[in-house]
């Protein structure tokens, strides 16, 4: 029986504090992320024609799950099922929006930018290269957060 | 100790210029926040560092440097003193008005 491998998911803990000086040498590896997933759970991300659409559509602008949605052609809760598995992989990032009403969007941002796999020497590997974070981006979020 | 004198000035220079490189730096994220995230509280922050950083730093010097070449009298320098204390007041009202700000937007979202 085949199994399709989805990410675990993640206890909805906040995240640890990270070391301020973070913010000024441009470190940002979040530690729960420093392990890529499985190549499984990523191979079948990437078998997602709508995962490719969304990863592809978040590399140049960030975009809420209603906006993914029209993109896609898709419902918003098969985008949302879609975004929740990739933002447990940590290729997608969420961030928010300020609407004109005050209140805020949850945006979408690909945080992957390359994924490789590497066969030689008897072994098969593979990385995952992640867009580095903006230090411009975490300030924001860190002031939000105060 | 003479000598020492004028080291201690040209290590609070440093150590001035150093803080107003450091304060425009943060200053500069924040603004770059602002474009990147429509973020109104970061315009604020970002104002508040220029003028508690940069501006300060920028009169501090004009002014040292109109008194040492004696275009204006030393009694101004006490004008200067005051002007950059008001404007370091004003960065850091600003720099408060976007805490609250940010703190605003997190109790609408939720």
């Amino acid at each position: 029986m085949i199994v399709a491998a989805s990410p675990p998911s993640a206890p909805s803990l906040p995240a640890p504090p990270r070391w301020a000086g973070d913010l000024f040498l441009g470190h940002m590896t979040d530690p729960s992320v420093a392990d890529d997933p499985d190549l499984s759970t990523l191979v079948g991300l990437f078998d997602d024609e709508h995962v490719r659409t969304i990863l592809a559509a978040t590399s140049a602008e960030p975009l809420s799950a209603a906006e993914l949605s029209e993109r896609c052609g898709v419902s918003t809760s098969a985008v949302y099922r879609r975004v929740d598995r990739l933002v447990d992989a940590a290729l997608l990032d969420e961030r928010t929006r300020p609407r004109s009403d005050g209140h805020h969007d949850t945006v979408y941002v690909a945080a992957i930018e390359r994924f490789e796999l590497v066969v030689d020497d008897g072994e098969v590997d593979w990385t995952v290269d992640r867009t580095e974070t903006d230090v411009a981006d975490e300030l924001t979020r860190l002031w939000g957060e105060f | 100790m003479v000598a020492a004198a004028p080291l201690v000035d040209l290590l609070a220079s440093a150590a001035a210029t150093g803080s107003a490189l450091v304060g425009l730096y943060i200053g500069y994220q924040a603004y770059r926040g602002l474009r990147r995230n429509d973020e109104p509280a970061m315009r604020y922050l970002a104002a508040g560092m220029i003028l508690l950083f940069g501006v300060t730093y920028l009169l501090a010097v004009v002014g040292q440097g109109l008194i040492a070449l004696h275009v204006v009298t030393l009694g101004f320098q006490d004008v200067f003193r005051l002007l950059v204390r008001v404007l370091q007041l004003a960065g850091l009202v600003l720099i408060a008005y976007s805490l609250h700000l940010a703190a605003g937007g997190r109790i609408a979202e939720g």
